[in-house]
């Protein structure tokens, strides 16, 4: 928490090794959330590539009140969202012609790696309606408190605690039958 | 251990690698970006109106012309209709959302009359709106000597209006009357508040509003689904002030790369509670 603080200190004064720390620090933690909340590598990549950047270009009006991780947890949510929107909105294309719901493309650039835990937890997830996915992903994944997530979301923090108790559940129904749990 | 607290390990410490070569060319790009915004940081912060008029208090005007070029089929309807059900439960907040057209039999571009409420004292002058070409309103500041300054991307850039040549600019938003209005919103912001001072060229767009729990509207235009991005100017007003944002979408009429213009005019205005 401290070192956040004194990053963000040399961050907003121009340094580009605090910037990089910061990114060393968080880039994980990022594409892990985004993609628990979009299961979609490629739109995954392309959040935590654009919200770092975009964060890169905010160092002389940044006003970090809460903690880094945080803040760049609802970065990263809120681009999560638009893109779910906006995915929703574009949902025409018949059953036939839809693609699976990880992409099998192997992309030479390709930032993530999934391996077998990760594609299997995201698709987990996936099955959870997404308040509930992305309560459980901001909590666990980007380390907010129930408050600010419920301030996110637009709720009292007893439906964020619902949403995450129901959710955790019905996770691990789903991933009880498919045998993570025994 | 508790089942809940396995699972919630599981979640928390779930293995994720990355490709070294990707993670390097992004760090390059995100410090490229860095650089960049560090070398236009300073004449971006000379020019930007807002903080004039927040410090200086003495202008009473600022107009900032928002603009962005959506495709066609990406109206943001469904975040438009979010707006007004978070907005409508915003008492103290002044908001209009007017629905012109919808989708088809687009009537001719009309004026748009604010419904202002009674302890708002709006202290611009103009509350008729017309849309433009991109290109036309580019040619036009440029006549005025108004210039776009750079955004942090590349396609992204704003313009800021002097009080004195808002006339000019309304008039000249009057004459084109090439194009049809399908949308015209209202959004009132209390001091802290953010809003965006851009234009960008993207894909697709949201606009959303969230009341907090000081019954403060927070709005947020985030544009999306181009990944280009967004920017988000903050400004911050004091005791007395908000903002006020007018925001008009548009469409052409028989435009054969069928985009569309989202028109926000943000202006200072003083409310009383």
């Amino acid at each position: 928490m401290i070192e956040d603080k004194l990053l963000i200190w040399k961050f907003k004064r121009g340094s580009s090794d605090a910037l990089c720390r910061i990114y060393e620090k968080y880039k994980d933690n990022m594409l892990r959330l985004a993609s628990a909340l979009l299961n979609d590598s490629a739109a995954a990549e392309d959040i935590v590539h654009d919200c770092f950047v975009s964060f890169a270009q905010s160092s002389h009006r940044l006003k970090v009140s809460g903690n880094l991780r945080s803040y760049l947890a609802v970065s990263v949510a809120s681009r999560a969202r638009n893109w779910n929107r906006a995915r929703k909105r574009q949902e025409t294309a018949g059953l036939n012609e839809a693609e699976p719901i990880i992409s099998s493309y192997k992309r030479p650039e390709q930032w993530i790696i999934y391996n077998e835990q990760l594609s299997l937890l995201n698709n987990a997830l996936e099955q959870l309606s997404y308040q509930q996915r992305e309560v459980i992903s901001m909590r666990l994944q980007g380390g907010m408190k129930f408050k600010a997530i419920a301030g996110l979301q637009g709720v009292s923090i007893n439906t964020v605690q619902s949403r995450y108790r129901y959710g955790l559940d019905k996770l691990r129904s789903i991933l009880y039958a498919a045998g993570v749990f025994r | 251990m508790k089942p809940a607290e396995n699972i919630e390990k599981l979640i928390k410490n779930v293995n994720i690698e990355t490709n070294a070569q990707t993670d390097d060319a992004v760090l390059n790009e995100v410090i490229k970006a860095f650089e960049k915004s560090k070398s236009i940081k300073t004449t971006a912060t000379k020019q930007n109106i807002w903080r004039i008029i927040m410090k200086s208090r003495i202008i009473k005007l600022a107009a900032a012309a928002v603009i962005a070029m959506i495709g066609l089929g990406l109206i943001p309807l469904n975040g438009t209709t979010v707006l007004v059900q978070i907005i409508k439960n915003a008492t103290s907040v002044l908001t209009r959302l007017r629905i012109l057209v919808q989708n088809e039999n687009l009537p001719a571009a009309e004026h748009v009359e604010r419904q202002i409420d009674k302890s708002v004292k709006i202290l611009t002058k103009g509350s008729v709106y017309s849309s433009f070409e991109i290109s036309l309103l580019e040619n036009f500041l440029n006549e005025q000597s108004i210039n776009f300054i750079s955004g942090a991307f590349e396609n992204v850039k704003y313009a800021t209006i002097p009080s004195d040549k808002v006339d000019t600019l309304q008039e000249f938003l009057k004459s084109q009357g090439n194009y049809k209005i399908v949308t015209s919103l209202n959004v009132l912001a209390y001091a802290g508040q953010e809003a965006m001072i851009a234009i960008i060229k993207v894909a697709g767009v949201a606009i959303t509003a969230l009341q907090d729990e000081n019954k403060q509207l927070n709005l947020d235009v985030a544009f999306h689904n181009g990944q280009d991005g967004f920017e988000i100017t903050q400004i911050k007003l004091k005791n007395g002030e908000a903002l006020l944002i007018s925001g008009i979408v548009t469409r052409q009429d028989e435009s054969p790369d069928k985009l569309v213009t989202i028109l926000l005019f943000p202006e200072v205005i003083h409310y009383k509670k």
